[in-house]
């Protein structure tokens, strides 16, 4: 239900992103979603005279994205925050603060999906 | 060259109000570079949305802030319903703007009052918390309390606003118009204030759109950037113009809020005199599913949520970007090469509300 949703394979992201930038888009934010199977949704949201337009791009959890902040700086704050949240990796980052962004080292991403753990009473 | 230092500015410090730091590099009394570091108060709310139901998680999202908890809960719904096809009632639509603009009226002032303080002027500040006071007497006696009104829910909203509060909520914006006008001049005029803010953290229309500005500091750059003017609620049967401005300085984002409060004492009026009759409310069954992007105007500007569900009664994905996050870049971008004893100042005119940019 997503209005203007591009599906694109990692390689073409920034390709993709120049594109849009030549465009005369404003980046809005990024999403990550965890899908629960390892894998990660990355969704980029860009906006020109109010209209949206989305770029899905899937990974795996040990894969890398390249890093759009050279292109929008904006992107910098974005994605230190989802490295710090759902631990994906970014290459190339202008600014990289180590996963020290929003949390302590101590919390290792905290917003990845964990598998439950039910415990019965008694035990 | 000068001498370097690195000044750690924040997360207490006495005139700014946000636990937000900023590592600042001083070369004599300038500004070379600014690294922000935030995560003070987060409070997890988003994975926290994921274990509410639709709900309660109305309640989550607005306490994202306090001071625009309507806003946020407005998003919200707004997406909730749009993923179900809900259609809400006409006069419900009408109610969310008039609660809409009382809160952007309140947190302007609110505002104000913070800009007076941080160059100095003490009984401007008092004077505009004065008057703050007049739209929290109208929140508390149409929703019951101050701050966190949660009159909106899925399919419309919780209370109706009948004649007799909306005699009063007409009185009440009359005497905060007559204010306004009062304190205007003294924001406006003044010679020492003026010295304060004009030319200060000038961002140019380029820099704004680039570095992604939403809000009242995108259209103090001459951006003419407003989501009401995508008509939702009932903002598209009203009659309004975004607020622009420029200059692109402080004194140019002062402007913009100061007249964005006319603009929303007028659009109250409108809504009051056109407000139909009938239900505020559909009644709803069953779960959302799919995922959505509702956006709607906050005080600072636009907030986009983001929602994946999955046909229960949990979500599987709910992220809020709030305005201030959006205008982190630009603020690191305008502190380089400005004064030392302008930080404050610049800090506080991109009306920074950190407990929204950490959630």
């Amino acid at each position: 239900m997503l209005q203007n949703l591009k599906e694109l394979q990692k390689e073409d992201l920034r390709k993709e992103v120049l594109v849009l930038k030549a465009d005369g888009y404003r980046f809005v934010t990024a999403t990550c979603v965890d899908l629960g199977d390892g894998r990660f949704d990355i969704i980029y949201h860009f906006d020109k005279d109010y209209q949206l337009t989305n770029i899905r791009v899937t990974i795996a959890a040990e894969e890398k994205v390249p890093s759009i902040s050279d292109i929008y700086f904006a992107a910098v704050f974005v994605e230190n925050e989802i490295k710090d949240l759902f631990g994906v990796e970014f290459e190339n980052l202008l600014i990289d603060y180590e996963g020290k962004f929003m949390i302590t080292e101590e919390l290792e991403s905290p917003m990845r999906k964990k598998p439950m753990v039910k415990v019965k009473k008694g035990e | 060259m000068g001498k370097r230092t690195i000044v750690p500015f924040g997360p207490q410090h006495p005139v700014l109000p946000e636990p937000l730091q900023l590592r600042l590099v001083l070369e004599d009394e300038k500004v070379v570079e600014a690294i922000p570091a935030i995560g003070y108060v987060h409070r997890g709310l988003e994975k926290l949305a994921e274990e509410k139901d639709i709900n309660q998680n109305i309640y989550v999202v607005e306490r994202v802030c306090g001071i625009c908890s309507f806003q946020q809960a407005l998003a919200y719904c707004q997406g909730i319903e749009e993923l179900m096809g809900i259609d809400v009632p006409d006069r419900a639509k009408y109610l969310r703007v008039i609660w809409a603009e009382l809160h952007r009226l309140h947190s302007h002032h609110l505002w104000l009052g913070l800009l007076a303080d941080a160059f100095g002027f003490e009984s401007l500040f008092m004077q505009c918390w004065r008057n703050r006071e007049l739209v929290m007497d109208l929140m508390e006696a149409t929703a019951g309390s101050r701050v966190i009104i949660s009159t909106n829910i899925i399919g419309g909203v919780r209370r109706d606003i009948d004649l007799e509060k909306q005699k009063f909520i007409l009185n009440n914006l009359a005497k905060l118009e007559e204010e306004l006008k009062r304190i205007e001049g003294s924001f406006l005029n003044d010679y020492t204030v003026k010295k304060r803010l004009v030319g200060v953290g000038v961002l140019t229309k380029q820099e704004a759109y680039e570095l992604g500005c939403v809000g009242p500091m995108a259209r103090a750059s001459g951006i003419k950037m407003d989501l009401r003017t995508l008509g939702y609620a009932a903002y598209g049967e009203l009659d309004f113009e975004p607020v622009v401005e420029n200059d692109g300085d402080c004194y140019s984002r002062l402007k913009v809020r100061l007249r964005e409060c006319y603009q929303s004492i007028d659009l109250i009026r409108q809504a009051v005199s056109k407000m139909p009759q009938g239900e505020i409310s559909t009644p709803v069954k069953g779960f959302p599913n799919g995922e959505v992007i509702s956006r709607v105007e906050q005080p600072r500007g636009e907030d986009v949520y983001y929602i994946k569900a999955n046909g229960t009664k949990n979500l599987e994905r709910l992220r809020i970007r709030t305005p201030t996050f959006a205008n982190i870049p630009a603020l690191v971008k305008m502190l380089q090469g400005v004064d030392f004893a302008d930080v404050p100042m610049l800090v506080l005119t991109i009306d920074p509300c950190i407990s929204c940019t950490e959630r």
